[in-house]
């Protein structure tokens, strides 16, 4: 995400509307509706295969960092 | 003239001639390259070289001559939308596709049968009144009609109270039609290539080359070309070519899937789609329910057809029409469709200075085709934005000018 103090207008366009559109392997996230329960899975958008799915853990470790950086210069 | 048609009927020899360029080499150098040999490409370059007397145009296909989703849509043409610039853009258009046939002194087979769109709910009805009062407003034939003119407009929809979804009322677009798409895009070929431009089918750009901010030359598989200007015109594959002129495209993929039965005599006349059960039908003049709109539910670049969107369209189409019930499904098939975020399409100026878009055609390219040819046409000759598609410049995202525009889709979303 931008930085929300930093950014500017266009760059928050280009967060908002301009994503990547790849013909090939993407990773994305999906939910199981059943349980709720989001993953993530590599998916071929071309031939429309999944590739594999994965629980986030794989990928992100830790805590979100949250610290509002107006506290920090106080 | 008879006695001509006389000898032409019993000559052992009909004249064949050739509607399109026949297959040859690449010239070294164009004055506009236009990338994608569709209804939209053809119809630029047809523009470009009956009206600005640009003749030096190469069109290049990277499959065949209208193969993409000019053949893949269902013919809907219709202009009841809902903003001013959408409005005043497809009302155009549909007037150029009136006259169209005669412009070629080719046969589009365009049909203006009327579309019905469906309301099933209160909120559906006020969105109808409000597309009503914009469209007449802008000198559209479009209102709001209650259940016994939609039974005479179409005896044979089911109009029963005990369905899921009972009919309230609906939007009638006399102006809506339908035309031989693969026509469009041939009718336009053929008079461009009457006229100097070069058709290069199985032609796939792989490269484009810019110093300066200014494209030089594309490189294809079977050579490179320099040029004055490029047009993509390539819906569906939008961002994979933009992304070869580095540029960003606010646009995701999607298929949309549609089917058609088997040819029955002439029973439905109008278009009739629903929003609320997802799915539009209409016959063509071949005799086919043509039943279409199924948007698959994440992005792809695939036309794969699904047995999900077979049944849902089924579905919904026996609950207009249950006639249907015993109609055989011959083909179901999918186009990749540029979904942009406010659904209507991304035209004109790129940032690079020579390099025009005509993207992001989602669900609505094929009844835009004639006023896309005109505009982009002039855009690429005059280098000056028509007011007509000014709205819809890739620049409106940069400042959240978006075209928000409701009324863009018969049936899915």
């Amino acid at each position: 995400m931008p930085d929300h103090i930093a950014s500017s207008s266009r760059d928050w366009a280009e967060y908002v509307f301009f994503h990547d559109n790849n013909a090939g392997i993407v990773t994305e996230w999906w939910c199981h509706i059943a349980s709720s329960f989001w993953f993530l899975a590599e998916r071929n958008t071309v031939t429309d295969e999944i590739i594999r799915t994965f629980k986030t853990d794989e990928l992100f470790h830790g805590r979100a960092d949250v610290t509002d950086p107006k506290s920090e210069s106080k | 003239m008879p006695l001509g048609l006389l000898k032409y009927g019993f000559s052992s020899k009909y004249p064949a001639k050739h509607h399109f360029t026949p297959a040859k080499d690449l010239k070294k150098h164009y004055d506009v390259v236009i990338i994608g040999g569709g209804g939209h490409g053809c119809a630029i370059a047809y523009n470009l070289a009956k009206y600005h007397g640009l003749h030096n145009v190469a069109i290049l296909e990277k499959s065949y001559l209208g193969g993409g989703n000019t053949a893949r849509n269902t013919a809907v043409i219709r202009s009841n939308y809902l903003t001013e610039a959408g409005v005043n853009f497809y009302s155009e258009s549909v007037k150029l596709y009136n006259n169209l046939s005669n412009e070629f002194n080719y046969n589009i087979m365009m049909e203006s049968r009327g579309q019905l769109t469906l309301a099933h709910s209160d909120s559906a009805i006020r969105g109808f009144r409000w597309r009503a009062e914009v469209n007449k407003h802008l000198g559209v034939r479009s209102e709001l009609v209650d259940r016994q003119t939609i039974s005479e407009l179409v005896p044979n929809l089911n109009m029963s109270e005990d369905t899921r979804f009972p009919i309230m009322a609906g939007l009638w677009h006399a102006d809506g039609a339908t035309a031989r798409h693969d026509a469009v895009a041939w009718g336009y070929a053929k008079g461009a290539c009457d006229r100097g431009v070069e058709l290069h089918q199985l032609t796939e750009v792989e490269d484009i080359e810019i110093t300066n901010n200014r494209v030089t030359a594309v490189k294809t598989n079977r050579g490179r070309v320099e040029c004055g200007a490029v047009v993509q015109a390539v819906a569906g594959a939008s961002s994979i070519v933009a992304k070869k002129a580095k540029i960003p495209l606010p646009i995701h993929c999607y298929p949309l899937q549609a089917m058609v039965t088997q040819p029955y005599k002439p029973i439905l006349t109008p278009h009739v789609s629903s929003p609320q059960v997802h799915v539009y039908v209409h016959q063509t003049s071949r005799g086919e329910f043509v039943i279409g709109g199924g948007s698959d539910p994440y992005p792809l670049y695939n036309t794969r057809a699904t047995l999900d969107q077979r049944e849902s369209l089924s579905s919904a189409a026996l609950e207009l029409f249950p006639f249907l019930s015993q109609a055989r499904l011959l083909r179901q098939w999918a186009g990749t469709t540029d979904m942009t975020p406010d659904y209507s399409p991304i035209m004109g100026l790129s940032p690079v200075e020579n390099y025009y878009l005509d993207a992001g055609w989602g669900t609505w390219g094929f009844k835009a085709t004639p006023i896309c040819g005109v505009t982009m046409a002039e855009l690429v000759a005059t280098q000056k934005v028509p007011e007509l598609i000014r709205p819809f410049e890739l620049e409106r995202f940069y400042r959240f000018e978006q075209v928000n525009e409701a009324g863009a889709t018969a049936a899915s979303h």
